[in-house]
């Protein structure tokens, strides 16, 4: 079991992809405060991401995890992020046993620019069918819905479900 | 005290043509047409500015969704759909994959 901490633009894709429960069962997952506005800001919409993500909080399957704020905003200013993004690179630069999962450009660019442990949505849905927390259809099905959703790159989604062997 | 003010402004006839078939259109007056297009055109403006520094990787998508005032989960559709994707490479990907093994 890894300790991961997620981004509000992460969550949402594996929302989508309908596994991010799953991903709990696997590995400790954290958020911060900061991400869990972002996510449930979509609450008056009713976006379902954002009411999973309440349950999850609720239930204590993800859990919130402090920063210390005066790095937030440094790294807020310095790479000009929102206070979602910036609060879980804090996060990485503290705790350096912890993976980050981010698949917003400037996040990854900042995690890979200080060799913080970084990994995307795509790598989390072929993890837990390797881990055999979800069938082969289930991964096919999950990676279905991100290809659809348009936020990666066709060849990495189909390199994915080549990997689900 | 009036928290309105007077803003002269010269408009091209176009323009002007354009907020009297709005204001035609949404049973409205002519300054109320006039509010409504600006501020929508405002937030059409920085979705349009923010979206490129989220391309060029000059700010984060959180920021972005924050300065347009609409959500995370929104600026991601506006993302695609302005064609926008991921840069993760073959090799992040694998490196990433090393990681949750």
């Amino acid at each position: 079991m890894k300790k991961l901490i997620i981004d509000s633009c992460s969550i949402i894709l594996l929302a989508k992809a309908s596994v991010l429960e799953r991903l709990t069962e696997l590995h400790e997952m954290y958020i911060t405060n900061a991400v869990a506005e972002e996510v449930l800001a979509g609450k008056k919409k009713q976006f379902a991401d954002a009411l999973l993500l309440e349950r999850l909080l609720n239930e204590k399957k993800i859990k919130s995890i402090p920063y210390p704020k005066e790095m937030g905003e440094k790294i807020m200013s310095d790479y000009n992020m929102g206070k979602g993004e910036a609060s879980i690179i804090t996060v990485g630069f503290i705790q350096k046993e912890i993976i980050i999962v981010t698949d917003n450009l400037q996040g990854r660019k900042v995690a890979k620019v200080f060799g913080l442990p970084l990994v995307g949505s795509i790598e989390c849905i072929v993890s837990l069918y390797k881990n055999k927390k979800i069938t082969k259809e289930k991964a096919k099905e999950s990676l279905g819905i991100l290809k659809k959703e348009g936020w990666f790159q066709s060849y990495l989604i189909d390199d994915a479900e080549e990997d689900l062997t | 005290m009036s928290d309105v003010e007077f803003l002269g402004a010269r408009l091209e006839k176009a323009i002007i043509k354009m907020v009297e078939k709005t204001a035609e259109e949404e049973h409205v007056d002519k300054t109320k047409a006039l509010k409504e297009l600006i501020l929508l055109g405002r937030k059409q403006f920085l979705l349009n500015k923010y979206l490129e520094s989220y391309r060029k990787g000059i700010c984060s998508l959180d920021k972005a969704a924050e300065e347009v005032g609409i959500t995370v989960a929104e600026m991601m559709h506006e993302a695609v759909k302005a064609g926008i994707q991921s840069t993760q490479t073959r090799e992040e990907y694998r490196n990433g994959l090393k990681l949750l093994s």
